[in-house]
């Protein structure tokens, strides 16, 4: 598989998959996206990275605990979300939104928990796909 | 607003995103696993007081009314499925701690369990159909999970079959759903059913309620679609078989329950002679299976399947009593059968296989054992002064009281054949004499469940009483819809 040419196409493809799944990760509160959709294109990133270079450039086998606690972390981000609109907003998995003016570029911007949520998802099937792929990537 | 209704989902999620955190902190586990495990039962029991004393509760996920949003409800079978939930789920989990070994083993148990009995009890709250749809879906990848977790060659075969089920009945399920979706335009339980009442002759509502039996019917192991059970049944780990037997595959037959009494009311009576059969030969075929098995693990899960086509058959009367009775089944039969699987699991840990010809003397080696495996079988085989006594007569007197005749010779047969095998495997671990004893008796952590779980039956059996006005106040609720229909669309 880790041919030159396989190499240098993903040294240029996956930065754009990663960069395009942020984009897509934050319009996904109004616009098709979100955080599953963008955390699937992250790990299509990583997966390409994987097959390419293997762990010549970055261990991914005694990483496992860092993902692991990612796809925790992330579960424990959507949860918590959920839980402080049942504290703040009296409901559970209660949203709310508010507008906030930024100073530099001069615009309204919207924050939304529900992005914090998407969040959660996206760090969710990151640490998923990430693990997955290395323990069945394990050479026994 | 109170948010009683929502922490039966909530506190095993809790539970289980810290148990995913503190994977590594074992102490911490067990006090994660110890505090939610008795504060589930303590919020199920007050729950289940609360909807008996102010009637029908609701919860807005997320502060969206209905029918828009996703609805929260308890009605009194929920409360009941809930507490037994709670009831099976503590016992199983305390038996695990006895029957993992490795400290590894448990840390990725322990967090799927929690999801599984959230996901469970989600299932019978919720009041709109995707998102039962979702919540069954969480219940079976806990299960595929679970099932494979000690990577057996056996149970892998089985987690095979379970996930070639699970895809087939949530396509089925799915399609269901869009069917329903396409020709109400809503998918609130409640709504559907105003919406589709004035519909009820449209060909298109009872291909979907099919669609719902077929569904259902796989999930609880209805006889044409029961060939995925004995395998996973038999060869999951023992707390999780419990877990299967006592209260997931009751799961479809509460889904049934729910679309019947709720969505398709006036379609039971199209339904209930396609049902009634079904239900008999479920009863009938589990029975012959039953009676085959050598293992005793298998004799149990085919015994499952026959004591399922009890409780549809209770729930194809479609009259208060029936309904009563068939919920009744459900309760008795749950602790009655995770008592069983726990009983054979000891057996397991003894021998390292549930084969009945292996083992015997167990009189001499664990009389306690001996005794609470007896009133289990006493209580399967509807022996007084066991609960299952009341659950078998009951479900006959409903079928006398209707006229259905046949059903009720059927069930009167089976329920021979019942106490023939369960006897016979009970002699046979029990009684026979044993050629090579085994180094040590059943340890003491795994027979406290089971002791529990015996005692429990015994105590329904003697104070049945509340338990039956209970089961019969739900199935009244049950047959006036409009209650249900009114507590989450509010006057209308």
């Amino acid at each position: 598989m880790s041919s030159i040419i396989f190499k240098s196409i993903v040294k240029v493809v996956s930065p754009i998959l990663m960069l395009f799944s942020v984009y897509l990760l934050l319009r996904g509160h109004q616009l098709p996206g979100g955080g599953f959709i963008a955390g699937l294109m992250t790990s299509a990133g990583l997966v390409l990275i994987y097959l390419a270079y293997g762990c010549e450039r970055f261990d991914w086998r005694n990483r496992s605990r860092f993902f692991y606690f990612l796809f925790s972390g992330g579960l424990a981000l959507s949860f918590l979300t959920g839980m402080a609109g049942l504290f703040v907003g009296g409901f559970f998995l209660k949203s709310g939104f508010t507008h906030m003016h930024m100073p530099l570029i001069n615009e309204d911007w919207e924050f939304a928990s529900a992005a914090i949520y998407d969040i959660g998802v996206y760090l969710v099937v990151c640490g998923v796909c990430v693990s997955l792929m290395t323990l069945l990537g394990e050479e026994k | 607003m109170t948010h009683l209704l929502v922490l039966p989902v909530l506190i095993p999620l809790t539970a289980a995103i810290l148990l995913l955190l503190f994977r590594f902190v074992p102490m911490a586990r067990h006090v994660v696993i110890v505090v939610a495990a008795v504060s589930v039962f303590v919020v199920d029991l007050i729950l289940l007081s609360t909807i008996q004393s102010e009637g029908i509760q609701t919860y807005r996920l997320g502060g969206w009314p209905a029918p828009f949003g996703i609805i929260l409800v308890g009605d009194l079978l929920s409360g009941i499925m809930l507490v037994l939930a709670s009831i099976i789920s503590v016992c199983a989990l305390f038996y695990s701690f006895g029957y993992l070994k490795e400290d590894g083993q448990r840390g990725v148990f322990h967090p799927i369990f929690f999801f599984l009995w959230s996901g469970t009890n989600g299932t019978f709250l919720t009041g709109d159909i995707f998102n039962l749809f979702v919540m069954f879906e969480i219940m079976l990848i806990s299960i595929y999970s679970l099932l494979t977790l000690l990577g057996d060659k056996k149970q892998v075969e089985a987690g095979l079959k379970l996930i070639s089920m699970g895809l087939l009945s949530s396509a089925l399920f799915l399609a269901a759903v869009g069917g329903i979706y396409a020709f109400a335009g809503t998918l609130n339980m409640a709504d559907l059913a105003v919406k589709i009442k004035p519909h009820a002759g449209h060909p298109l509502i009872a291909a979907v309620a099919m669609m719902f039996i077929g569904v259902f019917g796989l999930k609880a192991a209805m006889m044409p679609l029961h060939f995925w059970l004995p395998d996973v049944h038999s060869s999951a780990p023992t707390p999780i078989s419990a877990m299967l037997s006592g209260i997931l595959i009751k799961v479809g037959v509460y889904a049934i329950i729910r679309v019947f009494c709720l969505i398709f009311v006036d379609l039971q009576e199209t339904f209930q002679v396609f049902i009634l059969t079904l239900a008999c030969v479920t009863m009938f075929m589990g029975a012959m299976g039953a009676v085959a098995q050598t293992d005793l693990k298998r004799l149990l899960a085919y015994s499952s399947v026959s004591q399922i086509g009890y409780i549809l058959m209770g729930v194809g009367f479609f009259s208060v009593a029936g309904m009563g009775a068939a919920l009744f089944y459900i309760i008795s039969h749950g602790i009655i059968k995770a008592a069983l699987f726990m009983a054979a699991g000891i057996l397991k840990k003894m021998k390292g296989t549930t084969e009945m010809s292996a083992h015997g003397n167990m009189i001499k080696i664990s009389p306690m054992y001996t005794l609470f495996f007896l009133i289990a079988v006493a209580g399967l085989g509807g022996i007084p002064p066991s609960s299952g006594f009341f659950m078998k007569f009951q479900v006959i007197k409903a079928g006398l009281d209707g006229a259905f005749y046949a059903p009720v010779a059927v069930a009167l047969v089976v329920s021979l054949f019942t106490l023939f095998y369960l006897v016979q495997s009970w002699q046979k671990v029990c009684l026979l004499e044993q050629k090579e004893a085994p180094e040590s008796g059943p340890s003491i952590k795994l027979l406290i469940p089971v002791g529990v779980l015996a005692l429990l039956c015994l105590v329904l059996g003697i104070a049945a009483d509340p338990i039956i006005q209970l089961t019969t106040a739900a199935s009244q609720q049950l047959f006036t819809p409009e209650l249900y229909i009114q507590a989450v669309l509010g006057a209308m």
